[in-house]
């Protein structure tokens, strides 16, 4: 499967943390972040299970608010930005947000209406179609299955076409050729100009069209460098040491 | 404000409250005529009035420290609001206790429906679930956020309790009414009313300050226990 | 409002009417308890005594009020399930429409179980409630409204606890005693065949409530669902 092109070419915005930290109560997530990530690039946040990279991509997605340091988008601060800046995100977590009880087709029927686009059904027909859901559309969220849920959250994820994809973990639970189509779908969207952010903690997966590789340990960012077959080899070892 | 002119000032709160509180006692039993009608328990009087309006007064800081943390979003106004919830509880406790204290001698029954003592009754409800509120939210953050809407919430409410009992009441009279606590006072008693008022005043403050320090010590502990797991 | 929230407001609204439709849950938990509650009235009060029919107006509202919290509580869960109420947030809009949509929804869907309550109410109570249609339909609606109002706020509060649904009847409760206290007037007066000007008063004071805290809880929405 392979992005369709949208109408108008796509601006990611330019990403700055200076000193970013995310507390909850006692329990440090983020420690402290400075990073810089320009239009365009794909990256891949690596670490393990408690590392921080959900809650990173969560305060990128604006849906954390950071308990210290600063989060600009384009030099804006991300506490100032106005609603309307979020037609430019695409968030996927570990939670699908979908409605169990509606079909498929209806969810994201929901979601385009929320985004206000035009043409709501054609939209909605068209990221089926791209998704490779169209036989399932009229199928209750509840009787998908987890590989097919996850499309329909990148479905959703997708409908408004958004200039940055920030993703966490996606695939989870997915069978390897989905893993495979979900990716190569991925490098689409980046060749199109859109910056992809995902997350994973297993260096398994097909990094090629990463750009960029960031590795978090308890908050904090260890590696961060260009995705060579070295640093993909310092990462990989990195994450198996330090085992006790 | 330093540690040691932190605690000057809660010594001199307490030794202040308890003069006042003293004196006030003194006054309200020794000095203060008797009552007509109602005899010596009205001198429970000089404990009521000012703890209702106390309670008020507290209700009226939440309602002020919700608005100026979310406004703001400095923890310190998330403290004031806590703090002064806790002490109108108390004082709202002592106003719903002294006042069937004082009804059943006078008027034969435990309580009078009339429509300052239900709203106080109804003020209690509220903020006991905003302190529950409180308690059941673990994150700090969350838990400032979650009871700063309900403390603005339940404050706006409070003129529409009192508002909807009074209407309810003059079409539901009661036998006895509570009369007008605050009409044809002797100026001998509301000087042991405005005694007893800076007493609970300067107590209340006391217990006010004193629960700020704890919301502000317990969050410097939350830091440095954050700062120990890096 | 903007164009905006009304958008939200009605996505949020047909969304919530769809899935109701098709499982039926918050209609149907509402009937169910408040048709339990209002037998258990019946043991607790003589329900053809002159005395009952005099409260009957009072145990409507209250058979009402618990039934709502019931309703109120499911129809939010099924924003938490998925953590679907999270992805709302990601939608470039204002999200106080959800607020309102929810409120919409909510409204509607107690009011339909009431209104289906409501018979079975009147034969155990002996009550002729239809004297007055227009009147009885307008009080359930500003009633309810308030209770909804509320309600829809302090769902979302509590789902953010630990206590969880427990903490709506608390919160809820003693913040509606003034929409209580007016409808169940207006509802007696309605009862006794009183003229309803009577009742113009607390249907005043319900509509200011009603008013007041819709737009109240509209601003505050956003605080309540954030992280």
């Amino acid at each position: 499967m392979n992005p369709a092109a949208s109408p108008r070419a796509p601006s990611s915005p330019r990403i700055v943390l200076r000193r970013l930290s995310k507390y909850f109560e006692r329990f440090t997530a983020l420690d402290r972040l400075d990073l810089a990530i320009g239009p365009g690039e794909f990256v891949v946040v690596l670490g393990r299970n408690g590392a921080g990279k959900t809650t990173l991509l969560r305060v990128l997605a604006l849906l954390q608010q950071p308990s210290e340091g600063e989060l600009l988008f384009d030099d804006r601060p991300a506490d100032k930005l106005e609603s309307a800046f979020r037609r430019r995100l695409g968030f996927i977590g570990h939670e699908t947000f979908l409605y169990d009880e509606l079909t498929a087709e209806e969810n994201l029927l929901f979601h385009a209406r929320l985004h206000g686009l035009a043409r709501a059904r054609e939209r909605v027909a068209e990221v089926l179609a791209e998704m490779g859901l169209e036989s399932r559309a009229t199928s209750l969220a509840r009787t998908l299955s987890r590989g097919l849920k996850q499309r329909l959250t990148l479905a959703r994820a997708w409908l408004h076409q958004p200039d940055l994809l920030l993703l966490d973990e996606p695939a989870t639970g997915l069978d390897a050729p989905t893993r495979e189509r979900m990716h190569a779908w991925l490098a689409g969207c980046h060749r199109q100009g859109r910056s992809v952010i995902l997350s994973s903690h297993d260096l398994r997966e097909s990094l090629q069209p990463a750009t960029r590789i960031l590795l978090l340990e308890d908050g904090r960012l260890v590696f961060d460098g260009p995705n060579t077959p070295e640093a993909q080899r310092d990462v990989q070892a990195r994450l198996q040491g330090g085992r006790a | 404000m330093s540690e040691s002119a932190r605690h000057r000032l809660s010594l001199v709160l307490l030794v202040a409250a308890l003069l006042l509180i003293v004196s006030a006692w003194y006054y309200a039993f020794q000095v203060a005529p008797t009552e007509r009608t109602m005899g010596t328990i009205q001198r429970i009087f000089y404990l009521h009035l000012p703890a209702a309006f106390l309670s008020f007064l507290a209700f009226f800081v939440v309602f002020v420290g919700s608005l100026a943390y979310l406004w703001t979003r400095r923890m310190g106004w998330d403290w004031a609001a806590a703090s002064a919830a806790e002490v109108g509880v108390v004082f709202c406790a002592a106003v719903l206790i002294t006042g069937p204290l004082w009804a059943k001698p006078v008027w034969g029954i435990w309580w009078t429906w009339d429509a300052r003592l239900t709203t106080t009754l109804i003020l209690f409800l509220i903020y006991v679930a905003y302190l529950m509120l409180r308690l059941y939210v673990t994150d700090a953050e969350r838990r400032a956020r979650l009871a700063a809407v309900v403390g603005i919430l339940g404050f706006v409410d409070v003129p529409l309790v009192y508002m909807a009992n009074r209407w309810w009441r003059t079409q539901h009279p009661e036998p006895v009414i509570a009369g007008g606590e605050g009409s044809g006072l002797d100026p001998r008693m509301w000087w042991g009313v405005l005694w007893a008022f800076a007493g609970l005043l300067t107590f209340a403050g006391l217990l006010f300050f004193q629960r700020y320090r704890m919301e502000a010590m317990r969050a410097e502990l939350t830091q440095l226990a954050r700062r120990l797991r890096r | 409002m903007t164009s905006d929230t009304g958008r939200v407001t009605l996505a949020v609204f047909r969304k919530d009417l769809l899935a109701e439709r098709r499982t039926k849950e918050v209609f149907t938990a509402v009937l169910l308890f408040g048709f339990t509650v209002s037998v258990a009235f019946t043991f607790a009060f003589e329900p053809t005594s002159a005395e009952a029919r005099k409260i009957s107006g009072g145990l409507l509202w209250l058979a009402f009020l618990f039934a709502a919290v019931l309703g109120l509580n499911r129809a939010f869960a099924r924003e938490t399930s998925n953590q679907s109420l999270q992805g709302l947030r990601l939608i470039p809009a204002d999200l106080g429409g959800i607020y309102l949509g929810k409120l919409a929804s909510n409204l509607l869907f107690l009011l339909l179980a009431e209104i289906v309550l409501l018979p079975p109410f009147g034969v155990f109570f002996d009550l002729t409630l239809w004297a007055r249609p227009g009147w009885l339909l307008l009080i359930l609606l500003l009633g309810t409204w308030g209770l909804a109002a509320l309600g829809t706020m302090f769902s979302a509060v509590s789902a953010n606890t630990r206590m969880q649904e427990l903490m709506l009847p608390l919160l809820l409760l003693p913040l509606t005693v003034p929409v209580l206290i007016a409808a169940i007037e207006s509802t007696v007066v309605l009862l006794e065949g009183r003229p309803m000007s009577e009742a113009a008063l607390w249907l005043k004071l319900l509509t200011g409530f009603n008013i007041v805290f819709t737009l109240l809880c509209w601003l505050l929405f956003d605080y309540v669902i954030q992280e």
